[in-house]
């Protein structure tokens, strides 16, 4: 007897919406989605391997490489760890230098992600527009950091150097200093930016068809896979590392936690992003303010030239720009870390993908690939 | 807001299972030593007494023997400073351990059970897809994270950058 | 033979004509492909092509011979007969539209009184390529491609011929230069345009989902599908569907000026009040004629290409259900409402258009 059968299909590594080098197996019925199976491992570098045999300094590079699109909140975790292992203080100037990074970077990560999103949802246009804007925090990272992408700019105890003269800018810099000063592009990114993301897009009727309703996920499901970030917050639960756990000095910090409704679908996610990057604008105000009020130039103590924390063990949980960076460290006493474990938040969201993705259709699967924003080189480190 | 106490539940548990070891580390988490027998058990009850959150399963190769360390803390909405719990079972065999698997109780574990079976060769009973993850399913050189792993495949020869093909001028 | 005598030959004119149409539809598609890149590095604060000639002029053709010199990869497991045949079905059709559509004055290769039926019955056609080289590529993601074109267009051209059909009760003719004559008959405000706005609007709505353009890029959706049904194809094959494509953009965009914006009707400088008759005059005449019509009717086309072009690069991608959707539960219930609407409008104005009440300049438009 004839009946129909189900199409499997094979989407990626080189697909052109799997982010990088995602494979998904699909299988379909008709166009929708009956099952699908993420296949990892094509990006692994054997990141916690090689950690072993490098000093804690020399894996500070490494981990920008892990999730390559938040270099700096990487590299924070890190440090973070080693700190806390060492019982190091970090000067308060360059705990404000740091938060100051993450944040702009945290902005950077998610204007790619919501870029990327709408390009996976046929929008080429919002891509560029991200694109643009993150060109300019590139901009000002070289200035302060030398690297565009990859920074290694944060040191064990403090940063590599201080802010150059004149990054800060003043309050009043408007749009044509956006690529020159930190306030330029704050004033630019809040009065010019986040509106035309929600004129372009967020209010967008097509949008707003191809992602309300897609892919619910409830609160309790999120949690019971371990989601965190921004996935975990389009759900409707108020967690933010940030605040509930606390770490350097973002106590200090005002700033509010947007959340989605109880079953957040990809236009939670959506939103949720770009709330928090408005949250994260006014981190950066925050900070530069305490930066232009005191100069200083103690930026990081006086350490031994190898490192040698003591015996221990030590698990960070830092709110990187995807979700809860999960940081693992044991010491055996030696220079070099005795294991490192980077527990990533894209490796954990990906996990949702078969939960998320049966029943809807083959169009939804890069909206909900997209909409958990991952990063490949963070999935298989 | 009030930092979160788990040490009720942490006493409770040393009266419900008198064999755990319950330590307070230097550097803010609670340890908390099982045997293998009890590790379901223990873990089941620390679900129940609301450790929600599964952070992270991984192990740790003391050259000796395997050490498997699973990660909860309790995720309630307007806490503060929800302590991270270690469960630990050591003395796990280098060869051949077998531990129960926690991906029934906390689904998101799944691919981190995976990640430590593929790195640590430590096999989880009742997992429902115990496969390689980062590795080829087909890769037969061992676990990668074991401190004695040696990477066996043939060494493929250096390239040299020869000081002819630098053009000068 | 002299000249005229030959032209009278039947073979000839087809032969000259054809010839002309082909190479209006290749120039065309030149300038719109570049007008497209130019047109989306400026919405999205980029400078497109610069370095080839001119503001990038010369790109397309750089573009153009680049795949020619492609190699012609036939993959091993196509079927292949179907595989190499289909680039040339697709590109018939798009060609064969332009048959009847009036340039200017006169200026038309065939003027069927059937001319509208026609195009409807051509453009069908391109489904069938489509299929065919989404089925011959045997590819999975060309096979989801193709079944999405097909379901995609088959229902459009519905929509599509609903919509076009106000504007034939409004003109009483199939034939393209009545619609055109009779619009010039009413001025620039009786243009179709304003009386069948709604399916003005659905028109344009329904083919860019019978041109696979975004928003409804659906049978190529690049980040879904790879390519869409021409996965497989690379070098000229390539071309040709790109051709299709820019043809077939070009010919909906010259039917929509023909139907709605009064084809080649268009001021003339000899029709500027006072100083015009003067210091235009001369501008008069056959020959200027059929430039002036020339002329508006290729401004209404690139305009009408310039907002296809704008929307595509604005817009996110709607997904496959919803498209069905918006063409057979919205857009055609609203194209059967206008025929409904310009129906009722026409008999309201022929009974109350001798009578003097105030009440039939509400059926003014519709007269």
């Amino acid at each position: 007897m004839e009946q129909t059968r189900e199409l499997l299909i094979n989407m990626g590594p080189q697909h052109p919406s799997t982010h990088g080098v995602l494979r998904v197996l699909v299988k379909l019925d008709g166009e929708t989605i009956t099952w699908a199976e993420p296949d990892i491992g094509y990006l692994h570098r054997c990141f916690e391997k090689l950690s072993e045999s490098k000093t804690y300094t020399q894996v500070i590079p490494y981990t920008d490489r892990t999730d390559y699109l938040s270099a700096i909140t990487n590299e924070h975790a890190f440090c973070l760890a080693v700190e806390k292992l060492m019982g190091i203080e970090v000067p308060e100037r360059a705990e404000y230098i740091r938060v100051m990074m993450a944040e702009l970077q945290r902005i950077c990560s998610h204007l790619l992600g919501l870029g990327a999103m709408a390009l996976d949802l046929g929008a080429v246009t919002g891509f560029l527009y991200a694109w643009r804007d993150r060109e300019k925090i590139y901009s000002l990272f070289e200035r302060i950091t030398g690297g565009r992408m990859l920074y290694n700019y944060l040191r064990i105890g403090g940063v590599r150097n201080d802010l150059p003269e004149g990054i800060i800018g003043t309050p009043k810099d408007g749009r044509d200093k956006a690529d020159k000063t930190i306030w330029g592009f704050i004033n630019y990114f809040e009065s010019y930016v986040l509106p035309e993301w929600d004129d372009l897009l967020t209010n967008n009727r097509i949008f707003q068809w191809r992602t309300q309703g897609v892919a619910p996920l409830p609160s309790e499901v999120a949690i019971a896979y371990g989601a965190s970030g921004p996935v975990l917050r389009a759900s409707g639960v108020k967690w933010d590392l940030r605040k509930n756990v606390p770490y350097s000095i973002y106590d200090r910090f005002e700033f509010d936690i947007p959340v989605g409704k109880e079953n957040g679908d990809c236009f939670d996610r959506w939103v949720v992003r770009v709330e928090e990057m408005r949250q994260s604008a006014r981190i950066v105000k925050q900070a530069l303010q305490w930066l232009a009020e005191n100069p200083g130039d103690y930026i990081a103590p006086k350490l031994p030239r190898v490192l040698k924390p003591p015996k221990g063990e030590v698990y960070i949980r830092y709110e990187g720009s995807r979700g809860e960076v999960g940081v693992h460290l044991v010491s055996d006493g030696s220079a070099n870390p005795y294991k490192v474990k980077w527990r990533s938040p894209c490796f954990t969201h990906l996990q949702l993908l078969p939960v998320l993705a049966p029943g809807h259709k083959l169009a939804d699967m890069i909206a909900i690939i997209g909409s958990i924003d991952i990063v490949l080189g963070e999935v298989d480190r | 807001m009030e930092p979160l106490d788990i040490r009720p539940d942490l006493e409770a548990l040393k009266a419900a299972y008198p064999a755990v070891e319950i330590a307070e580390a230097a550097t803010g988490h609670f340890d908390i030593r099982v045997s293998l027998d009890q590790y379901l058990d223990v873990v089941k009850f620390l679900k129940d007494r609301g450790f929600n959150y599964p952070a992270c399963i991984t192990a740790i190769d003391w050259k000796d023997r395997l050490e498997l360390v699973l990660q909860l803390y309790k995720l309630v909405v307007g806490s503060r400073q929800s302590p991270l719990v270690m469960v630990r079972v050591d003395g796990l065999p280098r060869e051949g351990a077998e531990v129960p698997s926690v991906t029934p109780l906390y689904p998101g574990l799944n691919w981190h059970e995976r990640e430590t079976y593929d790195m640590y060769g430590i096999r989880f009973q009742g997992h429902p897809d115990l496969r390689r993850i980062l590795l080829p399913d087909n890769w037969q050189g061992g676990h990668p994270l074991l401190k004695d792993f040696e990477d066996k495949r043939p060494r493929r020869p250096r390239l040299v950058r020869h000081r002819d093909m630098i053009v000068s001028g | 033979m002299s000249l005229a005598d030959l032209w009278a030959q039947h073979w000839f004119r087809a032969f000259v004509t054809g010839s002309l149409v082909l190479v209006f539809a290749l120039g065309n598609f030149y300038i719109t492909l570049w007008l497209e890149r130019k047109e989306s590095a400026w919405i999205q604060n980029r400078l497109g092509p610069m370095r080839a000639g001119p503001q990038g002029l010369l790109q397309v053709l750089a573009d153009l011979f680049k795949l020619l010199q492609k190699e012609d990869i036939v993959p091993r497991n196509v079927d292949r007969i179907l595989f190499l045949i289909a680039p040339f079905i697709a590109h018939i059709p798009a060609l064969l539209i332009f048959l009847v559509v009036p340039f200017g004055p006169n200026m038309v290769v065939a003027d069927y009184d059937i001319g509208i039926i026609m195009i409807a019955a051509v453009t069908s056609y391109a489904v069938i390529a489509t299929f065919i080289a989404g089925w011959g590529s045997n590819n999975k993601y060309s096979l989801l491609g193709a079944m999405r074109g097909a379901a995609q267009m088959i229902s459009y051209e519905v929509t599509l011929v609903m919509s076009v059909i106000g504007v034939v009760m409004m003109a009483g003719s199939l034939k393209l230069s009545d619609i055109v004559l009779a619009q010039a008959e009413r001025g620039v405000l009786g243009w179709y345009l304003f009386p069948q706005f709604i399916g003005f609007i659905v028109y344009l709505i329904a083919s860019l989902a019978e041109l696979n353009r975004a928003p409804f890029d659906l049978m190529e959706a690049e980040s879904e599908l790879v390519a869409g049904y021409h996965t497989e194809y690379s070098g000229f094959r390539f071309a040709i569907f790109l051709l299709v494509e820019y043809v077939h953009m070009i010919a909906w965009s010259a039917i929509a000026a023909t139907l709605f914006l009064g084809g080649w009707v268009g001021p003339t400088p000899a029709d500027i009040p006072v100083i015009g008759p003067k210091l235009f005059g001369w501008m008069t005449g056959p020959v200027w004629d059929n430039v002036w019509g020339f002329f508006w009717f290729l401004f209404k086309t690139y305009l009408l290409i310039f907002i296809l072009i704008w929307i595509r690069w604005t817009f996110p991608r709607v997904r496959i259900d919803q498209l069905m959707d918006l063409g057979w539960k919205f857009l055609l219930p609203v194209s059967l409402f206008n025929i409904f609407l310009t129906g009722v409008m026409k008999y309201g104005w022929n009974v109350l258009a001798e009578s003097g009440s105030p009440l039939r300049w509400i059926f003014w438009l519709w007269r």
